[in-house]
């Protein structure tokens, strides 16, 4: 009796292995490709970041309007020196307009907003650079 | 869906809805004024060559772009006007015969919308001909706000104060 049940143990083993196996060998064999997006901050202060995702995206005195509006990054500080100087980001899946905002931390004072940029037609990669004169460019 | 039921509540709850941001909007200079909105040069930005002063000033019948240089302008406690301009380097306003278009002032090397500021007048403390241009504006730090009036020029409106590098 007591074999028998050493024997089922081991077989349930195997079993979960082999589908451990299998799982990791699909997985390989079609590699999912995650969006990217690349902050990079050439700006003259370390900058606050903060990202949302919807559509028709604007920032208005402190708000986020638009239409199904949602944070999917919050504020994160990103340094003005290099190597330090960059953000990487996974925005979730199907989302097509994104409205990055960048602020600077002002103590008690919070954080205060300095420009924002809109990213309309995201394809799943890009790098949006933030100048030292304070315009955005997005490739 | 609920409140489509209703036509004056349908108008309502469909109009676009704002979320919190973290980050919250800079202080207007005079913080017991009607909001302007400005946009660029980006505060704290370096600038060089042309300018371009971006704001929405529609709102405002009058309206004044002042530009400081190495010294911010004061405010008085408890008051809400400007009580100190004495490094005011040049601006615009409608107020005179400046051209104004409520959305941008140029200050270019060649034909510059902005003018050179007149210490001896606190009333109208921008002059009429004498133009600035981007050759005359040295390396150092300046301030930039826009304050809007009403038609019988009370000061009403103040965008933040904006700082750039040259």
């Amino acid at each position: 009796m007591r074999q028998r049940k050493i024997q089922l143990i081991l077989g349930v083993a195997i079993l979960l292995s082999m589908r451990f196996l299998c799982t990791s060998a699909d997985s390989a064999n079609t590699p999912k490709v995650p969006n990217a997006l690349t902050i990079v901050n050439n700006f003259t202060t370390p900058v606050l970041v903060e990202i949302w995702s919807g559509s028709k995206l604007a920032y208005n005195q402190g708000n986020v309007t638009g239409t199904d509006q949602k944070k999917i990054q919050t504020v994160v500080l990103v340094s003005n020196v290099a190597p330090g100087n960059t953000l990487d980001v996974v925005p979730p899946d199907g989302v097509k307009e994104m409205l990055v905002i960048f602020g600077t931390d002002q103590g008690v004072a919070g954080y205060i907003y300095l420009t924002d940029a809109k990213i309309a037609d995201y394809v799943g990669t890009g790098t949006l650079t933030l100048e030292a004169n304070g315009q955005t460019t997005f490739q | 869906m609920f409140f489509c039921l209703f036509a004056a509540s349908c108008t309502a709850t469909n109009e676009p809805a704002g979320e919190p941001s973290a980050i919250k909007p800079p202080p207007l200079l005079l913080p017991d004024k009607q909001v302007i909105r400005v946009f660029a040069p980006v505060n704290l930005s370096t600038q060089a060559g042309i300018i371009n002063f971006d704001f929405d000033s529609t709102m405002a019948p009058f309206s004044a772009l002042m530009i400081f240089k190495t010294n911010p302008p004061t405010v008085s406690p408890g008051k809400d006007y400007l009580s100190d301009i004495s490094s005011c380097w040049g601006g615009a306003t409608n107020m005179t015969t400046h051209p104004w278009n409520n959305f941008q002032v140029v200050l270019d090397a060649a034909v510059s919308g902005v003018y050179v500021c007149d210490p001896l007048s606190p009333i109208a403390p921008l002059s009429n001909t004498l133009v600035r241009y981007t050759g005359s504006m040295t390396a150092g730090t300046y301030y930039w706000v826009i304050l809007g009036y009403e038609a019988d020029y009370r000061l009403t409106y103040s965008s933040p104060l904006y700082k750039f590098t040259r």
